[in-house]
């Protein structure tokens, strides 16, 4: 993930739109019922989860998340999700599926199901982010009465994480000034990685002693201002009800019999 | 000094690469006073006001807030009623909103409800960023985190605010706009600064500092006019202090 693309999706999480406007404990709520949804289905199912694009996908639209940034968002979270699966088609030979004279065997459709679940929950993190931001989420778990050990670790990383990719930023344009925008030989990446953890772990101990400063003692209080509306329970009664619906009734069957017979 | 608000004394402090930032340093600061922390770079000015509140905790001496002594059992009464504002801006924001960065430091002393949010958007207000409160602080421009952190720091309303380069990286304008809002203060005001035009519009005293040891300490208009002795410890004569000002000629202008 670059500084810039970091930045991007947090700028982009303080703009204006009608998913900006739901309260954060709905979105949190809603996109971990969507999750588990998702991973609830047997291990061979690809085509009942199409469907479940349309969320993250309006979701985006309406919140003005602009594609291109999911998408590479998403393409940074390939590696891990195909490494999952990548497996699978070598262990599980057995055919399964047949398109026209090809047969698709347990190992590929479980590969394929892996990739479209892992896109599709990555995908709704990614906008959850995108039109939420992070600190509000930690603040939403908090809510939520979510451990508070993990919500202060999930606000200090967002912040540490910033800190990470300013100072990266910052020796990669000194590095490119001196030596040309060509990639760094290992010897001297191999240094800038460990100058800038030294740099950064400078940085957070400024952080940190700012927090100290003003009373920090472990536990990370905001102020109360969520109110919930009842648009919110509208989205989520929506979002809750469609997964369920979608889970329950094999909506692409169904479809697939109505207008190919 | 009897009635001191903030008393060191013998002050030393070792950084554990074994750097001796302070050697023995004592001084004190009245209530409402602003004192002046000058010397070169690693003079030892930062590491001062860091162990003044503990951040750093010194190896010898001691620190007294307002005739109490500063210890760990003291410290979280100490702090709230000091506040320091970091070299960097950057480094003190760090709550998603301004709203948010402001409420901390409340929010951590127990205040809520109504008193914080009447508390917070009048630190706030008065340092003229009303208006954008839900703004994520990393978005600022330069002098407005200047503003922010000390609005974030002020809305505590410490009896003395230790301040740690406070003019770097401002434009004039935003430069200005500090002063003349650090000047409107009550609290005392320990200022580290290598800005000694500033140290000269808003305090009474200055403190020079040289490796960790105190070496003067008096009028600002004289100390810092005193040019053995600044250049003796790397600094200058602030400009508005020399005697003989002319005026500006570029360079390529001069004859020869």
């Amino acid at each position: 993930m670059s500084h810039h693309d970091a930045n991007r999706l947090d700028r982009h999480a303080y703009i204006d739109s009608v998913i900006h406007r739901l309260d954060p404990r709905a979105k949190v709520v809603a996109t971990f019922v969507f999750i588990m949804t998702v991973v609830s289905y047997p291990k061979y199912a690809v085509a009942p989860l199409i469907p479940f694009v349309f969320f993250p996908m309006i979701m985006a639209i309406m919140g003005f998340v602009p594609m291109g940034l999911l998408l590479r968002r998403l393409l940074i979270a390939s590696p891990f999700i195909v490494f999952i699966g990548i497996f699978n088609p070598l262990l599980d030979r057995m055919p399964m599926f047949h398109i026209g004279g090809l047969a698709l065997s347990g190992g590929w459709m479980s590969f394929i199901s892996i990739l479209l679940r892992g896109f599709l929950c990555v995908g709704s993190a990614i906008v959850l982010i995108a039109t939420t931001s992070m600190p509000k989420i930690a603040e939403a778990l908090g809510e939520l009465r979510a451990p508070r050990a993990l919500v202060v670790q999930l606000m200090l990383l967002y912040r540490y994480l910033f800190i990470l990719l300013e100072e990266a930023s910052r020796m990669s344009r000194a590095r490119a000034l001196r030596a040309g925008a060509g990639k760094a030989r290992i010897g001297v990446a191999t240094g800038m990685i460990s100058t800038l953890l030294l740099r950064t772990v400078d940085r957070s101990d400024s952080v940190w002693q700012a927090m100290q400063a003003r009373g920090f003692d472990g536990q990370l209080r905001a102020p109360r201002r969520m109110k919930w509306k009842m648009k919110d329970t509208m989205f989520l009664l929506i979002v809750i009800a469609g997964s369920l619906a979608l889970r329950i009734f094999p909506v692409t069957r169904l479809i697939g019999e109505r207008f190919f017979p | 000094m009897s009635g001191a608000i903030v008393e060191a004394r013998g002050l030393s402090y070792t950084y554990p690469d074994g750097t001796v930032a302070l050697e023995e340093v004592s001084f004190s600061v009245a209530p409402g006073e602003a004192v002046a922390l000058v010397g070169p770079s690693g003079a030892g000015k930062s590491t001062l006001l860091h162990c003044l509140i503990w951040l750093l905790q010194p190896q010898k001496g001691e620190v007294l807030i307002a005739g109490r002594q500063v210890s760990k059992k003291t410290l979280k009464d100490v702090r709230a009623q000091v506040g320091l504002i970091f070299q960097n801006p950057d480094d003190q924001l760090f709550m998603p909103t301004l709203y948010d960065d402001v409420a901390f430091g409340p929010l951590n002393r127990g205040i809520e409800g109504e008193e914080l949010d009447k508390r917070v958007r009048k630190a706030i207000a008065d340092r003229g960023l009303a208006g954008m409160e839900d703004k994520f602080p990393g978005h600022l421009s330069g002098g407005q985190k200047r503003l922010a952190s000390l609005a974030a720091v002020l809305v505590l309303e410490p009896a003395v605010l230790l301040l740690d380069e406070p003019s770097t990286n401002l434009d004039p304008k935003s430069r200005r706009q500090l002063i003349r809002q650090l000047d409107a203060l009550d609290s005392a005001r320990i200022i580290a600064s290598h800005d000694l035009e500033m140290a000269l519009d808003l305090c009474a005293r200055a403190i020079l500092l040289d490796r960790g040891r105190l070496v003067a300490e008096g009028d600002p208009a004289k100390l810092l006019a005193d040019a053995a002795l600044m250049e003796a410890r790397g600094l200058e004569v602030p400009h508005s202090l020399q005697p003989h000002r002319h005026q500006h000629v570029p360079r390529s202008h001069r004859d020869g």
